[in-house]
């Protein structure tokens, strides 16, 4: 029993390192752009009219993406993205204007260009975990635990992207498929808002098309990727209205 | 005998599953890219002329695709990593054009084999990875590149594009993890894989807005990961060839 209980204990620390990187360090240089890294595996894209087969949205599809944030970069350092006694997660909405594509580019590759407008995200701090990783994660979104269990607890962050949120599935001359996302944001909300401020910056990555093919990520059914990305440090740090008093307080 | 027909009924249903490839996750990374050797072009500037060229224009032996960064992701199971000690870092090297194709806006790139390879580097006594500027320079690679080397393979196939409407892109490439001190977490059967990146902004081309996030010299924002195949794939086989292994 104690071995069960044992290997069992073992089986869950591995699984709350699934995307372990508490160090700062791993940040990289100060001023390298870094605030929020959802650099891991446990990300995933679907939506309500999307063809997998011919990397095809609607018009009108609309995007979700929910996720785990495995870093935090100053000014958000302290939030440690490992702890597991809490989860970081995240949730995007967004809505397509349609799939452009498949249009040929240079030697022998295809590209599939959407774009995803009126976006808008939060992202939360939640205890206990209980949001799916990619071992456990259901098929066919939404259901009972997605996006559920990526909503729940504290909004520590709230924003908007600006239009158009550009995501890009290529299919290379050598056969290979990839992809990325690339635009810019800003914060409006949050219990961590006055950290950050409302300047805009980047959010950008990689988009890793669900399928079978070589480059594909392979995803439960219902999901249409696996986005792997980062949000950017506003340009500017926030200022905060305060009195005089206060000011002079501080040096007291 | 019992054993036997059990062994029979359970080779089959492996071997008639329907062949999945599924992929597994080995880390991620974020850093930038920049031309290395570039031999045509300010250091940083990207544009479809300038960037990536093969052999001629630029001179033998065509100038190279290098990235840099950090390993922000792992997975426990093949990349031991202890990040409260240590930092890990990335160096892509050694992948020099050699067919180039632009339909604008798109650029597509072909490469020769290089390689990736992934350092551990303690922080305390070891070098923190610093971008520095107008790479190569006194720091970079060289403070992502020092440490012990933990993992890294061959990198073939690589293949980038960008799309100079959008400042956006991507890579993808085959990997054959062969060395590093935590070679042997990788079981053989999943060394042979893919990396994956997508590409973000140039402050230095000409199209395009400014990204003040790039340091000065480098061409793109990277963030990506690197797959491995599945631990137990399946494969077709007769009911002949299954009954001979147990002959």
């Amino acid at each position: 029993m104690k071995r069960t209980i044992g290997v069992a204990a073992l089986l869950g620390l591995l699984a709350a390192g699934a995307f372990a990187s508490n160090a700062s360090a791993q940040c990289g240089t100060l001023g390298s752009g870094l605030l929020i890294s959802f650099n891991n595996n446990d990300v995933f894209a679907y939506e309500t009219a999307y063809d997998n087969g011919l990397n095809i949205s609607s018009p009108g599809s609309q995007l979700t993406v929910v996720g785990f944030v495995n870093l935090f970069c100053a000014p958000l350092a302290d939030q440690d993205a490992t702890d597991p006694s809490k989860e970081y997660t995240f949730i995007w909405n967004a809505t397509s204007a349609g799939t452009v594509g498949p249009s040929p580019f240079g030697i022998s590759g295809s590209k599939w260009d959407t774009d995803y407008n009126g976006g808008s995200f939060t992202i939360y701090m939640g205890s206990p975990r209980n949001a799916p990783t990619a071992a456990t994660l259901p098929p066919s979104p939404p259901n009972a635990t997605v996006p559920l269990t990526f909503t729940d607890g504290t909004a520590i962050l709230t924003g908007t992207f600006n239009n158009p949120l550009h995501v890009t599935v290529t299919k290379g001359s050598t056969g290979n498929y990839s992809g990325s996302f690339s635009g810019t944001y800003q914060f409006t909300g949050g219990t961590l808002f006055g950290r950050v401020g409302t300047s805009t910056s980047n959010v950008n990555g990689l988009w890793c098309p669900a399928g079978s093919g070589s480059g594909h990520c392979t995803m439960p059914a219902g999901y249409s990727a696996h986005p792997n990305g980062k949000w950017d440090s506003p340009a500017s740090t926030p200022a905060n209205v305060t009195t005089w008093g206060s000011i002079q307080a501080l040096y007291r | 005998m019992k054993r036997r027909t059990l062994l029979l009924l359970l080779t089959a249903a492996l071997a008639f599953a329907v062949p999945a490839r599924a992929d597994v996750f080995l880390l991620g990374f974020t850093g930038f890219d920049f031309e290395n050797p570039n031999l045509v072009g300010a250091p940083g500037d990207g544009s479809s002329a300038n960037y990536l060229n093969p052999s001629p224009p630029a001179p033998p032996p065509g100038e190279g695709y290098e990235m840099v960064g950090f390993v922000t992701s792992f997975n426990p199971t093949l990349f031991y990593a202890d990040t409260t000690v240590n930092e890990y870092t990335i160096d892509l090297f050694g992948l020099t054009a050699s067919l180039k194709a632009y339909t604008p806006p798109v650029l597509d790139v072909l490469c020769n084999p290089g390689r990736v390879r992934y350092f551990e580097d303690a922080k305390s006594g070891g070098t923190h990875g610093d971008y520095g500027t107008f790479p190569p320079n006194a720091t970079a690679p060289s403070t992502f590149d020092d440490g012990t080397l933990a993992l890294g393979g061959g990198v073939s196939n690589f293949e980038l594009e960008y799309d100079y409407s959008t400042n956006q892109g991507d890579f993808v490439g085959n990997v054959n993890l062969d060395e590093g001190a935590y070679l042997f977490y990788v079981p053989v059967s999943q060394r042979n894989g893919w990396i994956l990146g997508g590409l973000s902004g140039n402050e230095h081309e000409l199209a395009g807005p400014p990204n003040p996030n790039i340091p000065a010299g480098y061409n793109h924002q990277v963030s990506g990961q690197c797959n491995r195949p599945d631990a137990t794939p399946a494969h077709s086989a007769t009911w002949g060839a299954i009954k001979a292994l147990y002959r």
